[in-house]
């Protein structure tokens, strides 16, 4: 694991160098998470900085209950930080209402489930079209949309099963309508949270295979995962445990002092 | 169509058990409040053009022996008066072979111009007015018999002659009494067929009766007395001879205002139907928001908004609504006129016609009424965040309530399977207090409808329970009563045969309002009430009178205090408990058959022989009766003015009052069946959502062997304490709720006292009882088919 060698000062304190140099889509800054329930708090994330490389296939490893899906959700916006920020591009997260969250990440962020969550009574077209409705269209006419979402299921390689029902399709075949799902805005940024781990060892490499590719059309991709041969195949990636970065490649990550000195 | 729109179809057709309950919910609540207001309306429009109004009323009737048509001007110039009518009337009868008695009682009426008639008119709803040998019959004649166009009706023109007319059309009068109610048919004649048919008929006593009236209307009713002897003066100037002059009763609105309070009643308990299909639309909902909380999340994950989200949901809702309104306002347009025409059989409903508020009402309500419930939770239920919906789903967090597991650990002899189906009762807190309101609800809406019917029956049970009669007689008039009584003393099971008097309807007006006339004579053995206060009537008492305690309460008369009335001083020596049914009463005057012989309102009362009889069982009572019934033959029962049975036994009588209020018991009984009907839903719907998010726990029982009758004994355990809690609650609340109700139904309808039937709980639990077997057994069998694999799938 690499680790950084200088710092330089910012507003949140010292932060690794390249971390501005580099131009990373997305910058996570002292990140931090906890939870208080019932007069106990559980610190999820602790100060977490690290920065995404544009065009990267990003991996975010880390055993159960490090922290990977909670981090992940900030970089969605589906979780709020306790403190800390989230920048993507030159927008940072910020303070925003649900709505303005929801309408954020329908243009800028598509999101690929572990456990696929297409809706049941569509077909896979009409899920595609789903995120386009939800998503307006990213910036095409809402008569290009259909256009829009077959290229996206093609794209996948799921041409054929244009009307099929998600309970007519494998597996492998609902994970790559999700993703197809995730392309239909053309955002920037893909964001999957175990995109395997409901799969079987064949099926995950041709879906991972499809994510990865992605990255040559353009596409920055962050993907969780608690498999570290899986978690290799990244260009960039951090690995976490008990909320805490405790390596990191190319991803300008701050080490974690504790788990530095372990090392 | 876009893909939200196509899942908010989908959402409605996929799930077809929970649309079938909430669309049955709201077509059940539009159903009964289109044919609540359809059938009332339809009564209500028959009962005041079958009544009439004032406009329609004549205040005078002045008998002569002929008609001049050429004076009909002159008078209607006179002072005070306001409109004329001739008018030509055979009291006939018209020969039906099949019908009972041979044919029915015929009013036979002409007026000189048939198109313009003064005060009450007649409409013409199909074919034309009469000529010669012709004949318009009114539209209700046809619920005597069937007759159309073209048919010919015999009618005696004198003791052993007929005539034939030819029918050419059909009337409706308003005003006048149904045929059906009368057991009299009405016809219309043109002058000359008058001449033709009647001319030469002689009325006697069992030929048709031909009587030339002028009907006159006047401007102010406190003159009409100096009126009408001005208009006989000038009649008499022009050597026509004045016959007699009567005054009809006013126009009464009592039995109006009686309809309109029942059907208000029942549109009481018609909103309680429709608030309880938004309960269960409410539930529906929040069931449904349960289900979808992670297609909500992904919603929201793709970009979708709390608004678009929320109008999505909002499209299956209209949906429901569609499904439900259209075809509840349909079937009740369609249901509620034969419906009407079963209740009230004994008026002239006229043609079907729908008043545009009816069907605007039912698709408001249809249409908002679950608009209103979604929206709450709806709104609510989308607030949910991202991460919130990908929260733990599926199985509850087994935290369970601690006085459950210390009460579970104490009664060990109770199965885990029973446990399990108590601890869902409440797993769902607000589910299922929604769900015990609606079915509380619904339990004390039919403990008030039993309690009303059961109050009213009661009533009517104490109207005739102080007369110890075994036959009644109706005469006709006085001119054979004592001949008929003497006949019916002489055969060999009569005890006792007494004269009484009773109220005809017309009722007796005092200061106070109107009361029923009761009228037995002095030394009557048959009669007996319980005197509160005071004593019976003596031979000696001169313009005694009793009254019932209503009628004391009304007035605040006491024994030994007087009343003035047409001119009479009345005493009061006793009071009675006597209770009436008469609506629009305040009570009741019992008094001898001399006093209501001075009161002068004897042509408003019913001649009765009331006849105790030695052998009061079934059989020798029949017998009596059909001996009793040999006296009055000759014509339709009786003669001119029968077609109607004038024997009754004791049984008969009640059972002939109870009828009259059979209409109600079921129109009451009706809106009960929807209030349950939407209330079982509930608990369906409420049962199957349980089962289906327990979906995972039906799966790991069934995996450590469960069986699916052991499953299912879970969910039944849940519906019938669910059931049980709300039949506890429904009694708590229907018992004030039943109370209020009666009290409404006496400013409204009629003064019941208050009776509880008891029974009416046993039929309460039964009815839980198989509700909450069927609502629960149903979709937990269905879970326990599906696959264990399935079910225990992580979604």
């Amino acid at each position: 694991m690499q680790q950084p060698q200088h710092t330089v000062q910012s507003q949140f304190g010292q932060l690794p160098v390249g971390l501005q140099m580099n131009n990373p889509l997305v910058l996570v800054e002292h990140l931090s998470r906890v939870i208080a329930t019932r007069g106990q708090k559980t610190t999820i994330l602790d100060d977490v900085s690290f920065s995404v490389p544009t065009q990267s296939l990003f991996a975010i490893n880390g055993p159960s209950g490090s922290g990977k899906s909670t981090l992940l959700n900030m970089l969605t916006g589906v979780d709020r930080p306790t403190s800390g920020r989230v920048v993507f591009g030159t927008e940072e997260l910020g303070i925003r209402s649900e709505n303005a969250l929801a309408r954020w990440r329908g243009q800028h962020v598509g999101i690929i489930f572990q456990f696929f969550q297409l809706v049941p009574t569509l077909t896979a077209l009409e899920n595609v079209l789903l995120a386009l409705e939800l998503g307006k269209g990213g910036g095409l006419p809402r008569r290009a949309w259909r256009e829009r979402a077959e290229t996206c299921l093609e794209t996948v390689g799921l041409s054929a099963f244009l009307r099929r029902l998600p309970s007519e399709l494998s597996g492998g075949q609902q994970q790559r309508v999700a993703i197809a799902r995730a392309l239909a805005n053309n955002p920037p940024i893909l964001i999957a949270d175990e995109p395997t781990g409901n799969l079987d060892s064949r099926t995950s490499q041709g879906v991972f295979g499809t994510l990865a590719s992605l990255t040559q059309q353009g596409k920055t991709v962050i993907y969780v995962t608690h498999d570290r041969a899986l978690a290799a195949l990244a260009e960039a990636r951090i690995e976490l445990l008990d909320g805490r970065i405790v390596g990191q490649q190319g991803a300008n990550a701050l080490i974690a002092p504790a788990m530095e000195a372990k090392r | 169509m876009n893909a939200r729109r196509k899942k908010s179809i989908a959402d409605v057709t996929k799930r077809k058990g929970r649309t079938f309950m909430v669309v049955m919910g709201i077509f059940i609540g539009v159903l009964g409040l289109t044919v609540i207001n359809f059938t009332q309306a339809t009564i209500f429009n028959a009962y005041s053009y079958s009544m009439g109004s004032a406009a329609n009323y004549p205040d005078v009737y002045v008998g002569v022996n002929r008609l001049v048509p050429s004076l009909t001007a002159s008078l209607a110039a006179m002072s005070n008066v306001k409109a004329v009518q001739m008018q030509a009337e055979a009291d006939t009868s018209w020969k039906v072979d099949s019908a009972p008695h041979g044919g029915f009682a015929m009013v036979i009426r002409s007026y000189p111009d048939l198109q313009h008639v003064a005060i009450t008119p007649f409409q013409l709803t199909s074919g034309r007015y009469p000529g010669v040998g012709e004949i318009v019959l009114e539209y209700g004649d046809q619920q005597l018999q069937s007759i159309a166009i073209g048919d010919t009706v015999t009618v005696n023109t004198g003791t052993d002659t007929t005539t034939t007319l030819r029918v050419v059309g059909f009337a409706r009068t308003q005003g006048l009494a149904s045929p059906v109610a009368s057991h009299t048919a009405r016809g219309y004649v043109s002058t000359d067929a008058f001449q033709q048919t009647f001319g030469a008929t002689v009325s006697d006593a069992k030929g048709p009766q031909v009587s030339y009236t002028i009907a006159l209307k006047v401007n102010n009713t406190a003159q009409k007395s100096s009126t009408a002897k001005a208009v006989a003066d000038v009649l008499r100037a022009k050597q026509v001879t004045v016959q007699g002059i009567t005054y009809p009763t006013p126009f009464d609105t009592a039995v109006l205002t009686a309809v309109n309070g029942v059907f208000t009643l029942l549109r009481v308990l018609a909103i309680l139907a429709v608030i309880l299909s938004g309960m269960l639309i409410l539930n529906t909902i929040i069931t449904l928001i349960a289900e979808q909380t992670q297609i909500m999340g992904t919603m929201k994950a793709l970009g979708g908004t709390r608004g678009s989200i929320l109008r999505g949901y909002l499209v299956s809702v209209l949906i429901y609504s569609i499904l439900g309104t259209l075809p509840g306002i349909v079937l009740g347009l369609v249901l509620g006129y034969p419906l009407a025409s079963v209740l009230f059989s004994n008026i002239d409903l006229g043609p079907f016609t729908v008043e545009p508020w009816i069907v605007a009402l039912s698709l408001g309500i249809g249409f908002s009424v679950p608009l209103l419930a979604a929206l709450l939770p709806l709104w609510l239920g989308t607030r949910i965040t991202v991460r919130e919906a990908f929260a733990a789903y599926g199985i509850s967090s087994g935290q369970g309530r601690r006085s459950t597991r210390r009460a579970s650990g104490q009664m060990s002899w109770i199965s885990q399977t029973t446990w399990l189906g108590l601890r869902g009762v409440f797993r769902r807190c607000g589910r299922a207090l929604l769900t015990l309101l609606t079915l509380t609800l619904a339990g004390a809406t039919f403990l008030t409808v039993q309690t009303a019917s059961a109050s009213t029956n009661q009533m009517i049970a104490d109207i005739t329970a102080n007369s110890h009669y075994d036959v009644k007689v109706m005469l006709p008039d006085s001119t054979q009563l004592q001949a008929t009584l003497s006949q019916i003393q002489a055969f060999a099971n009569v005890k006792r045969v007494e004269s009484a008097m009773e109220d005809d309807g017309t009722g007796l007006l005092t200061e106070w309002g109107k009361v029923s006339l009761l009228g037995f004579q002095v030394d009557t053995q048959i009669y007996r009430p319980t005197i509160l206060s005071g004593r019976w009537l003596t031979a000696n008492d001169t313009n005694a009178i009793l009254i019932n305690e209503k009628f004391a309460a009304a007035s605040g008369l006491k024994v030994g205090q007087t009343m003035l009335v047409s001119s009479l001083t009345l005493t009061v020596i006793g009071i009675v408990h006597q209770p009436t049914e008469n609506v629009g009463r305040i009570g009741a005057i019992i008094t001898s058959n001399d006093v209501i012989n001075h009161l002068g309102t004897a042509g408003n009362e019913l001649l009765e022989l009331l006849v105790q009889a030695h052998d009061s069982s079934t059989g020798a009572v029949a017998t009596l009766v059909n001996q009793i019934d040999q006296l009055f033959n000759g014509g339709p029962n009786g003669g001119p003015g029968g077609g109607f049975s004038n024997v009754f036994t004791h049984q008969e009588f009640i059972a002939q009052e109870q009828q009259g209020f059979y209409v109600f018991y079921a129109l009451l009984y009706s809106v009960a069946l929807i209030v349950g009907g939407v209330g079982s839903l509930g608990l369906a719907n409420a049962l199957a959502a349980s089962v289906l998010e327990r979906k995972r726990e039906i799966g790991m029982l069934r995996s450590m062997g469960g069986s699916s009758w052991r499953v299912a004994q879970i969910f039944w355990v849940e519906g019938l304490s669910l059931g049980s809690i709300s039949l506890f609650l429904g009694a708590l609340v229907g018992i004030p709720m039943a109370y209020a109700f009666v009290q409404l139904m006496g400013k409204l309808v009629l003064q019941v006292n208050f009776l509880i039937d008891s029974s009416a709980f046993i039929v309460m639990l039964v009815a839980v009882l198989v509700i909450a077997t069927l609502a629960s057994i149903i979709p937990a069998l269905r879970a326990s088919r599906i696959r264990i694999a399935d079910m225990l799938r992580y979604e």
